[in-house]
């Protein structure tokens, strides 16, 4: 071989030579700048802050509970069979097999377990780095948790929650995985237990109403504590969320005239809320100024100075127009109206009448005309249990609790209510504890992981 | 010594030259095929002295005395150019047998991208299209030169496809959601850049590669097939060629009256008849002052007793004779005139073989205001260098383009985003004033506009676009150079690289004088007791630009050997190669951008404003940055090798490692191996073989894998990031693409192809029969998956596809002599179908709504398009539509769709035509030539359009099919067409619009194009060689259909737009 054929196949080789070393970075690199696999800090804060997944609340409810009302005329603005299915309390509610409020909060478990998941893999040295944003997932984990378990699940009672069906437990992101439903109880404390480790970890700063903090932790634990009817945990989880940050808007500073009186909550808006989310959307959602109405029973319940009278309802007192959101989509998160109130109720339940009251006082004088507001004390209130689970159903409209409070109420043979509405002329009856107060789970979920039902 | 004898040499030289007379080389040059004399030939010799051949043929060149070889060139149009070492002194009458160069494509070689194969030897399935046939056709697009000449090759008219946009098939599709289109290869290397950007003229020839053999030499890519373009380069020992060429085409503008649409009477009679059932009640008090239509301001004013019923009756007959298409047409529509210029020069000198070309298009397009301009220039030159051994290719190329489109076209007419603009809109008044339709708000509301603070609110689309400029200006240019060393005999090696850049640049502005700007301005004009008094937004031009890169960077070695040793001959190649493919991409928006100082202004985008229109509803500024980045990266190693015995048999194998930068897998997931065998026997060239009436028969068959790849999946967990301007918070968020996937593979195509070459005695009839099966492995497609585990479907490798077929094509000389006359005619068959994906839709509606209409659904047994329908049972007594419920004609549509079952459904066949193929015949006389191409498309459903009373009672019209609905009893003895039902109820739409009744066979037969043209041999009378004038025309219609509704399959509810093309093409 010619002197010059060796230099040309060795300049080939090194060509080619040189490439083939740096070959396994070549081949690392990401196909788009926009793809990751979520390892970094900011990957995963980014999936927590996907609103459309992480924020979002169930919404179906609020047509079964008794706060709301659809004239006959107007069920037509239902664009889906399964509103109507829910409004008129069909036991088959759905017209697909699938359901928006189980798919949505199943989503969320799954992207907080992605997270979670990320985080497990890191050193140990290194997930002190990770603390807020564990925190965070552990609590949007609890709350899909809570949230799917007031639909699809019995109402909580201590007595059988060992044995009521509960919700799959999903610790981890692997998709084929199919635990079974366990018990009731055991769903519970998952979500307890999540929410206790995150409390530590969470900031005590409100920052962007839409990314979980330690005041809304401890709220969501408070919450939880009532439906389980642990009122000692209850009161001293909404104690300590209140000791923290304890706003009220006075709703005096209020326009009553707004067709949205509340300032908007995202980014860091609505100084009463400590975190946000959005009622999944459905068609009533979207006709509350017209077809869709307040039931004029809940309306009766506010007095003239009640300032909640205006500005929660329209001058014909048939359209609400009271959402924490100023959006379209209905508020379904955590505010301080409703800490205090589970701080009055569960203060009364253990026999503090005089801070319930107090409590109760408070949010009052923010919701009056000034100058108006009576405060209640233990010699003008006979019944002040009656009081705080009242003001609770006039404070918390179309916020998404009605139905926990029924569930829970029911199970209570003070409180507990039969309702019946009227649809198409039809009377409807709903006894309390009525089995439609738990929503079979959708058959697209039976038909592929062969879930028990409800 | 040395010097001397050079001394010598050159003395020599001078002297004999001038002094003696030069030897006479006489010869004569004759056709190969009928040994006739040739006339008009240009022969040479390296001395570059031409002569003409005489009507014998005959020519006399002269020679250097003393010359002992001299190589002797001859070139003919029509005739493949012949060169050839003659040593001297002289034969006596030397006879130059000139072999015709025929668009029969046994005798060429075929260029896969990697090296050329003698198509004789070839064991794989090539279809090559020469220049001859390329230029046959007129267009802008490379591609669209396809059409209809390539077996098993189909344009498809799948929806959804943008305008321009080709949807492209090779034997089938073997892949479900992957990439469905072909490997683009342009001068060796994958083309990543806009086809558009190519230069039909530039390019030489196109090689259609459809089997595992042909195409495993591109591997990974290689499963959809591969088109191969070749451009033009100058040739070997030519002497300077300049070619040029212009033409001209008329494209028809589209015709709008054929979109299927109800007449305006029509639609302000349903506007009517909604008026009284109260349907515009809810508008006409809406707070955010939504828009109604004319007709129905009349009837508003009528009931509020403003205008008396004789008035209301005239307006609306008025109205009634004002046709929106017709207006659109003729004041914002127009012919198409497409224009094309070329030139090229090319030629040889010494070592340096060049070429030169450049290439203009200027295209004004059927939306007046809209246009294209392509300049593209191209060089290429190879050196030889060390006495030929080493050889040195470079080319350059370069296309600059400027798609201009202020006209945003026919269908961004509307009322507004969810309304169509009502079909009597008046664009231009007689006076030829443009007029303002509605839009967005109610006329009262915008009327008022101007004299409350705002900016005029009135939106007038004749001129509108006069007003918007929106210039998309493509760069796009490439490096390519090859270094070819001749190591030994036989064995060469090859180094090439490419560097492309491909830059996009649009923008995007919006004057202050167009709607889209002063809408903008004024929804977010803050207003002060009924005044709008603040502008957030300034007032000024809106800009949004668009800027995006695409570098690519492409490096082969390949080493090449070639022996033969007595009756054997190995051809063998290996090399190694990588692609680096980085795209960026980056949009900004400018408002109050001022145009002659180039400046703009910062607006607030976090702060929501209350909208002018209605105080509660609120609003960010629409925000329009985002950066986007891509990177593509292939490292491939590949093998092919062939080994003839005899010219009668050869076996060839090929192998092929790819790996990409798939995302998140582990690195020995990341390639897959693919591999081909292939056979050949020449039957015609044994010995025993004495059939003397079909001298040509060989018989091909191959065996091997292609690979297709979907990069967005990956096996790890995926998320992509969205940018922050959509959200309340303005945080950017991450979105989980898809699940971990550790068994995430390459989808991969196993091919067998069995191919048949005859030729019958005196060649007038030759063709091939090829039969293949391609079945998709792994097959990438989404499965439903339980809610509970987070997500809802799960894409995986989880579907396989069969796709059987035939391609045949059929060459026949018919007459010889005064006229000549042959033809061309292919058929190809294709039978697709889904195997092995078990999940199938849900419910009967979910696939017919997701099928043949919306896109592909598979299905399992069933082709990927097919075509699905409830059975019919056409109208009851009042004109409701019946379906099937228990076997009896029912009106229970609820029951009817809840018992229908996906079995259920009547299956019609194919939604894609089976057969499809054409007939090309060419005739030519002296000069003359012409030619007609007749195709065809046969097997097929499609499902004809009808009203949906979904968009007739929402006001939003519907198909002209409305005037044939059932109106009386009776009625429905004669049509299928349901009555206007009093609300509308989705599932009797479904029932009807999807029922078997619509479904018809798409079959028919096209004159896709005529061509004729008028040849003339220039020198020596003429300053040129050759001239050529054409005329040419196609999409000509349709010459046979299998409906009956007098429905063009092919273009529902749109027009096959013709064109007419004129042309000339000089060659010097």
């Amino acid at each position: 071989m010619k002197i010059q054929n060796i230099y040309f196949l060795s300049l080939l080789f090194i060509l080619s030579g040189n490439f083939a070393g740096c070959k396994k970075e070549y081949l690392e690199a990401k196909p788009s700048l926009a793809l990751t696999v979520p390892t970094t800090a900011a990957d995963m804060q980014g999936l927590l802050d996907y609103l459309t997944v992480m924020n979002v609340a169930p919404a179906l409810p609020q047509l079964f509970v008794d706060d709301i009302y659809i004239p006959d005329a107007s069920l037509a603005s239902l664009t889906s069979q399964d509103e109507r299915n829910v409004y008129s309390w069909k036991k088959e509610i759905y017209s697909t097999s699938y359901n928006a409020e189980w798919k949505t909060g199943w989503e969320e478990i799954f992207y907080a377990n992605i997270v979670l998941d990320g985080i497990a893999a890191k050193p140990t040295n290194e997930q002190k780095d990770y603390a807020a944003i564990k925190g965070a997932a552990l609590f949007f984990r609890a709350l899909a948790y809570y949230n799917l378990a007031q639909i699809f699940t019995k109402p909580y009672n201590p007595a059988s929650a060992g044995s009521d069906k509960g919700l799959p437990i999903r610790e981890v992101a692997d998709v084929n995985a199919n635990p079974p439903r366990g018990i009731l109880s055991a769903t519970y404390a998952f979500m307890l237990n999540d929410l206790t480790t995150a409390v530590p970890l969470l900031s005590e700063k409100l920052d962007y109403k839409s990314r979980p903090n330690r005041m809304a932790a401890l709220a969501l634990l408070a919450r939880i504590s009532l439906i389980m009817q642990n009122y000692n945990a209850a009161y001293a989880y909404a104690n300590q969320s209140l000791r923290l940050y304890a706003t009220l808007i006075n709703y005096n500073t209020l326009s009553t005239t707004a067709s949205r009186p509340f300032p908007a909550v995202l980014p860091k808006g609505n100084d009463e809320v400590l975190f946000a989310t959005s009622q999944i959307t459905n068609s009533f959602m979207l006709n509350m100024s017209s077809a869709v109405n307040a039931a004029p029973e809940l309306y009766a319940k506010y007095t003239a100075n009640d300032l909640r009278k205006v500005i929660f309802f329209n001058a014909s007192g048939k359209n609400f127009k009271g959402n924490y959101n100023n959006a379209s989509q209905l508020f379904g998160g955590i505010a301080n109206d409703e800490v205090y109130l589970i701080r009055a109720e569960t203060a009364i339940r253990l026999g503090d009448i005089d801070s319930g009251l107090a409590d109760i006082n408070t949010l009052l004088l923010n919701r009056y005309k000034t100058g108006t507001f009576v405060n209640y004390t233990k010699a003008n209130t006979p019944d002040p249990l009656k009081l705080v689970i009242d003001e609770r159903r006039k404070q918390l409209p179309f916020r998404g609790q009605r139905m926990a409070d029924l569930r829970r109420l029911n199970q209570d043979p003070v409180f507990k209510i039969d309702l019946t509405r009227t649809v198409n002329g039809v009377v409807l009856q709903l006894p309390a504890g009525d089995e439609r107060y738990v929503f079979p789970i959708p058959q697209g979920e039976i038909q592929t992981s062969g879930m028990e039902q409800n | 010594m040395r010097t001397k004898l050079l001394i010598l040499l050159a003395l020599n030289t001078l002297i004999f030259n001038t002094a003696y007379a030069q030897d006479l080389l006489k010869g004569q040059v004759i056709s190969a095929m009928d040994n006739k004399p040739l006339s008009g030939v240009t022969v040479w010799t390296d001395f570059r002295k031409k002569v003409t051949t005489n009507q014998d043929g005959i020519f006399i060149l002269p020679v250097n005395n003393g010359t002992k070889a001299i190589t002797l060139f001859a070139s003919c149009t029509g005739y493949i150019g012949y060169h050839q070492e003659i040593k001297l002194p002289n034969i006596e009458n030397l006879l130059i047998r000139m072999a015709m160069q025929v668009t029969d494509l046994q005798e060429v070689t075929v260029n896969t991208g990697y090296n050329k194969v003698a198509k004789e030897r070839a064991t794989g399935s090539f279809v090559q299209v020469d220049h001859k046939l390329l230029e046959r056709s007129v267009s802008t697009n490379i591609l669209d030169r396809l059409k209809d000449v390539v077996p098993g090759l189909i344009f498809n008219k799948t929806k959804g496809l943008a305008a321009g946009e080709t949807s492209i098939g090779i034997r089938g599709q073997s892949t479900l959601l992957a990439n469905s289109q072909p490997l683009i290869v342009l001068d060796n290397f994958p083309y990543d850049g806009d086809v558009a950007n190519i230069n039909p003229n530039d390019m030489e020839s196109i090689t259609v590669l459809k089997d595992a053999a042909a195409a495993s030499i591109w591997g990974a890519r290689a499963a959809n097939g591969v088109i191969v373009l070749t451009s033009k380069r100058g040739k070997k020992g030519q002497s300077l060629v300049i070619n040029t060429s212009v033409n001209y085409t008329l494209l028809e503008q589209p015709d709008l009256t054929k979109n299927q649409a109800m007449t305006s009477g029509e639609f302000i009679e349903i506007e009517r008849l909604l008026f009284t059932k109260g349907f515009y009640s809810a508008t006409e008090s809406s707070v955010v002052k939504a828009p109604l239509s004319p007709a129905v301001e009349l009837f508003i004013a009528n009931r509020d007793g403003t205008l008396s019923n004789t008035d209301l009756n005239n307006k609306l007959a008025q109205l009634s004779n004002i046709d929106l298409r017709r207006q659109y047409m003729k004041y914002l529509g127009q012919d198409a005139l497409l224009r094309q210029h070329a030139l090229s020069i090319s030629g040889s000198t010494g070592a340096s073989t060049y070429l030169f070309s450049a290439g203009f298009d200027a295209n004004r397009l059927s939306d007046q205001g809209n246009s294209y301009q392509r300049l593209t220039l191209n060089f290429n030159d190879r050196i030889s260098m060390l006495k030929d051994r080493l050889s040195l290719d470079l080319k350059l190329m370069l296309t600059r383009s400027v798609n201009s489109k202020p006209n945003d076209g026919y269908t961004s007419l509307r009322m507004s985003s969810t309304q169509i603009l009502y079909p009597y809109a008046q664009l231009v008044d007689d006076d030829g004033n443009s007029l303002s339709v509605v839009k967005d708000f109610r006329q009262s509301f915008t009327d008022a506009a101007a004299g409350n603070g705002y900016l005029d609110w009135t939106y007038k689309p004749a001129e509108d676009y006069q007003f918007h400029q929106n210039n998309a200006e493509a760069l796009d240019y490439r490096f390519n150079t090859v270094l070819t060393y001749k190591v030994v005999e036989g064995l060469t090696a090859e180094a090439s690289f490419q560097f492309g850049k491909l830059g996009n640049q649009e923008s995007d502005l919006n004057s202050l004088q167009s709607y889209f700007t002063r809408n903008l301005i004024n929804r977010f004009s803050q207003v002060t007791s009924g005044q709008a008094t603040v502008y957030p937004l300034p007032k000024g031009a809106i800009l949004d630009r668009y800027v995006s890169t695409l570098r690519t960077i492409n490096f082969r070695g390949q080493l090449n050997y070639r022996k033969e040793l007595k009756d054997f001959e190995l051809n063998a190649l290996a090399g190694y190669e990588w692609r680096d493919l980085e795209g960026s991409s980056y949009t900004n928006r400018f408002y109050g951008y001022n145009e002659l100082n180039g400046t703009n202004t910062v607006v607030d985008y976090i702060g929501s404003y209350p909208m002018s229109y209605y105080n509660p509803s609120t609003s960010t500024i629409p925000s329009n940055d985002a950066v986007t980045g891509t990177i593509d990266r292939f490292l491939s190693y590949y093998t092919n090798a062939s080994l003839a015995y005899k010219a009668k048999y050869t076996i060839s194998g090929s192998w092929r490692l790819d790996q990409s930068n798939l995302f998140g897998v582990n690195t020995n997931q990341k390639g897959v191996p693919l591999w081909s065998v292939g056979g050949l026997w020449n039957i015609g060239k044994e010995s025993f073989y004495n059939v003397g009436w079909l001298p040509t028969l060989r018989l091909r068959l191959t065996y091997g894998y292609n690979g297709n790849i979907d990069k967005n999946l990956s096996a790890l967990t995926t998320a992509r990031y969205f940018s922050t301007a959509a959200t309340l918070t303005r945080l950017p968020y991450a979105v989980v693409l898809n699940p971990p996937n550790p068994e995430l593979r390459w989808e991969r195509v196993k091919v067998i192809n069995l191919g048949i070459d005859f030729g019958f005695a005196g060649n007038r009839i030759s063709g091939s029969i090829e039969g293949y099966t391609k079945k998709g492995i792994d097959l990438i497609a989404d499965i439903p998956f339980a809610p509970s585990t987070g997500i809802t479907l799960f894409r995986g490798n989880v579907a396989n596809t069969s796709v059987k077929g035939i391609d045949f094509t059929l060459n026949t000389i018919n007459t010889r002599g005064i006229i000549n006359w042959n033809t061309n005619f292919w058929l190809s068959y294709t039978h697709e179908k889904v195997t092995g994906y078990s999940q199938n839709a849900t419910t009967a509606i979910q696939n017919l709504t997701s099928s043949a209409d919306a896109g592909a659904y598979p299905r399992q047994r069933y082709p990927l398009y097919a075509m699905f329908s409830y059975r019919y049972a056409g109208l009851n007594a009042s004109g409701e539509p019946q379906g099937y419920l228990n076997g009896v004609p029912s009106t229970n549509y609820t029951a009817i769709m809840a018992a229908t079952s996906l079995d259920d459904l009547v299956y019609s066949g194919s939604a894609k035509p089976v057969v499809f193929g054409s007939l090309m015949n060419t005739a030519k006389w002296k000069a003359w030539s012409l030619s007609a191409n007749i195709s065809y498309r046969l097997g097929y459903y499609v499902r004809k359009n009808s009203v949906n009373y979904a968009t007739v009672l929402a006001g939003q019209g519907g198909n002209s099919d409305y005037a044939l609905r059932w109106k009386q009893p009776g009625d429905e003895l004669n049509t299928i067409v349901p009555k206007i039902p009093d609300s509308y109820v989705a599932n009797r739409e479904n029932l009807y619009l999807y029922s078997d009744a619509l479904v018809f066979r798409g079959d028919h037969i096209r004159l896709q194009d005529i061509r004729l043209a008028f040849d003339l041999s220039g020198k020596p009378k003429y300053f040129f060689s050759n001239l050529q004038v054409f005329a040419y025309a196609s999409n000509l219609g349709i010459i046979w259909k299998a409906n009956k509704w007098d429905i063009d399959p092919d273009y529902q509810g749109t027009s096959a737009s013709k064109t007419f093309s004129l042309g000339v093409k000089i060659n010097l």
